[in-house]
């Protein structure tokens, strides 16, 4: 063989290792630095969350996120100029798992007292009727997991969604806030309210042990939370035994129901092995959780919904939640109630495109001026050209999985 | 709970990122495999040419993040190989490999902004001789992700142009070439940015073999 008739190959593998895009900008405004940039100084609308804490404690549970460390401090909260919250007591620490190993990582915060917004001064959303946020005794300061490389607002860009459409289900809520250790810029975070026990309390306004509550983690396994571990228990066994009338009777089914239907049409890849909570007040049938949608639209965009709930994508794993959907949907009068309020879902407005962007829109706006020095500081996204393209991208790609399932 | 979420963390980490890594170096396997295979296949009636082309950029306007673009320019240079395989008397069918590089520059009113991309392509094109001339028309296939962002079960990993090239021999080793290319993949705008949906180019073919 001719040694030149090999230089196709040779061009391939040069071009292959060295493909890749790489970006450049320059801002039209100053860029404002973030080691000068304090609660006082700082122009934004939003919400400013200062943590006042042992500086070497901070660093200390920064630097070993693995560990279970606590840390004590203060927070206070102002806002355009006015103080919401004053050294109320509280409790840090590291939460998340893939994104834990991010240099800006979601915090706990716990109140040392149930903390009462009543006056909204800690979180002021407009939440579903059945939701109360009049107590809170945690929340989240949230790096927006997965998705901190890049919106940084896809969690509850979709979380709203559902919200807005008063689907039935249980979700957490939302706001985004700068937060500042020590007057020092720490980043901009989403302040969400927490889906464990605690939090299931406070929004009905029960008592925690009356919450029954498991998580689903990656790989399909069952962790038993809180309440009545056995009755949770028999509940996985119906499933395995594929007991449809005790399952039935075990569940919230319109709950169940808007909530398959929206993690499935928005296309969660990280669900349902993984990210999935369910509870219990009392003996009520069990409701499910929606959060952590990171992972939404990474794969699988003109997928067919039934595809995530079967969880192909990760085809080895255990899936409960999937084959509890199998064995009620194998039911004639189920099935009927599913796809008619798919059908509904699809046909009204509710879970469209146009107001995805609406919702979109508005979290970028809200955060834009303020990303320059988000990335000068964690260098993620890489550059605000990207961070603009990743917003972009999270539109197009819903307006794509909506043309898909919607048949267009 | 402690250690479930460090086994989490340890766990679910790698395994997304291992099927992605595994999936990419599948496709990258495949295109080598065809790419040798095209290697082999010659005879001496086909021909091997060196191709250097500068481009051209163009496309409609387009916003980012309700922002419009403005003073878009798109440059580029193409260097790749072609094999020329007669089909029939003055018929034949052209492939080969391509890296493409684009510097783009735009402005919002926020900001001036300037990338770079680097791309592989495939073109497969038909082709009529005509004395000096040549007209040629087809496809070409380029990678629309970045390599490391492809992923199978995803759309956009490729996108695809409709190519129109003439090209004059000027020597018995070299031509002058003058290509169109259109991108027909719908793709969405957020990355056409950087990397335009048409461009033409200009440049020199030599013959290698």
């Amino acid at each position: 063989m001719n040694t030149k008739s090999l230089l196709p190959v040779w061009l391939f593998c040069i071009v292959l290792i060295s493909a890749c895009t790489s970006f450049e900008e320059e801002l039209k405004q100053e860029r404002l630095d973030y080691q000068t940039l304090n609660p006082e100084n700082i122009v934004t609308d939003l919400k400013l969350v200062n943590l006042k804490v042992a500086q070497n404690e901070f660093d200390d549970l920064s630097q070993n996120y693995f560990e279970a460390i606590e840390v004590e401090g203060k927070m206070d909260i102002y806002q355009n100029n006015m103080t919401l919250i004053s050294d109320e007591e509280v409790e840090l620490e590291i939460k998340g798992t893939s994104s834990a190993h991010f240099s800006l990582k979601s915090l706990g915060v716990k109140f040392e007292d149930t903390f009462d917004n009543s006056q909204e001064s800690l979180i002021s959303i407009n939440a579903l009727p059945a939701h109360s946020l009049q107590k809170i005794k945690a929340f989240r300061l949230r790096n927006s997991g997965n998705d901190f490389k890049e919106s940084m607002i896809k969690d509850m860009s979709l979380t709203q969604l559902a919200i807005q459409a008063k689907l039935d289900i249980d979700l957490t809520y939302s706001e985004q806030v700068v937060v500042f250790v020590n007057d020092k810029f720490h980043g901009l975070m989403n302040l969400r309210t927490e889906a464990n026990a605690n939090g299931i309390a406070k929004k009905y306004e029960v008592d925690k042990d009356r919450i029954t509550l498991a998580k689903i983690i990656a790989g399909g396994e069952v962790v038993y939370k809180n309440g009545d571990e056995n009755r949770m228990e028999q509940f996985f066994e119906a499933i395995a035994e594929r007991n449809f009338e005790y399952l039935r009777d075990e569940i919230d089914l319109d709950n169940f129901i808007d909530y398959m239907i929206f993690e499935s049409y928005v296309g969660n890849e990280d669900w349902p092995k993984n990210n999935v909570r369910l509870f219990s007040i009392d003996e009520t049938p069990f409701r499910f959780i929606l959060y952590d949608l990171d992972f939404v639209h990474s794969i699988g965009l003109k997928a067919p919904w039934k595809d995530f709930i079967d969880a192909n994508f990760f085809p080895s794993d255990a899936n409960p939640i999937g084959d509890l959907f199998n064995i009620l949907y194998e039911n004639e009068s189920f099935k009927i109630k599913f796809d008619n309020r798919y059908k509904a879902l699809l046909d009204s407005e509710l879970l469209s495109s146009t107001r995805f962007d609406e919702i979109v829109n508005a979290y970028s706006r809200n955060i834009e001026a303020l990303m320059p020095i988000q990335i000068d500081k964690h260098q993620s996204p890489n550059t605000f050209f990207e961070w603009n393209i990743f917003v972009e991208r999270l539109k197009e790609n819903f307006r794509i999985r909506e043309a898909y399932l919607k048949g267009k | 709970m402690k250690g479930i979420k460090q086994i989490k963390r340890l766990i679910l980490i790698p395994n997304k990122a291992l099927q992605s890594k595994r999936q990419n170096i599948k496709l990258k396997h495949l295109i080598c495999v065809i790419l040798l295979l095209l290697a082999l296949d010659t005879n001496a009636q086909s021909h091997l040419y060196l191709e250097t082309n500068f481009l051209a950029g163009f496309q409609n306007e387009k916003e980012l993040n309700q922002r419009k673009i403005s003073n878009a320019h798109y440059l580029g240079l193409q260097i790749g190989t072609t094999w020329q395989i007669p089909i029939r008397k003055r018929l034949f069918f052209e492939t080969g490999v391509f890296g493409k590089f684009i510097k783009s520059k735009s402005e919002t009113e926020l900001a001036n902004y300037s990338s770079k991309v680097v791309s592989l392509q495939m073109p497969v094109l038909f082709g009529i001789e005509l004395n000096k001339w040549e007209h040629s028309g087809g496809l070409t296939f380029e990678n629309n992700r970045d390599f490391e962002d492809m992923n199978i079960n995803s759309p956009f990993n490729l996108r695809v142009y409709a190519s129109l090239k003439t090209s004059l021999q000027i020597k018995p080793r070299y031509k002058l070439s003058l290509s169109g290319n259109f991108n027909i993949s719908k793709i969405p705008d957020s990355y056409l940015i950087s990397n335009p949906a048409n461009y033409i180019s200009l440049g020199v073919i030599y013959k290698l073999i």
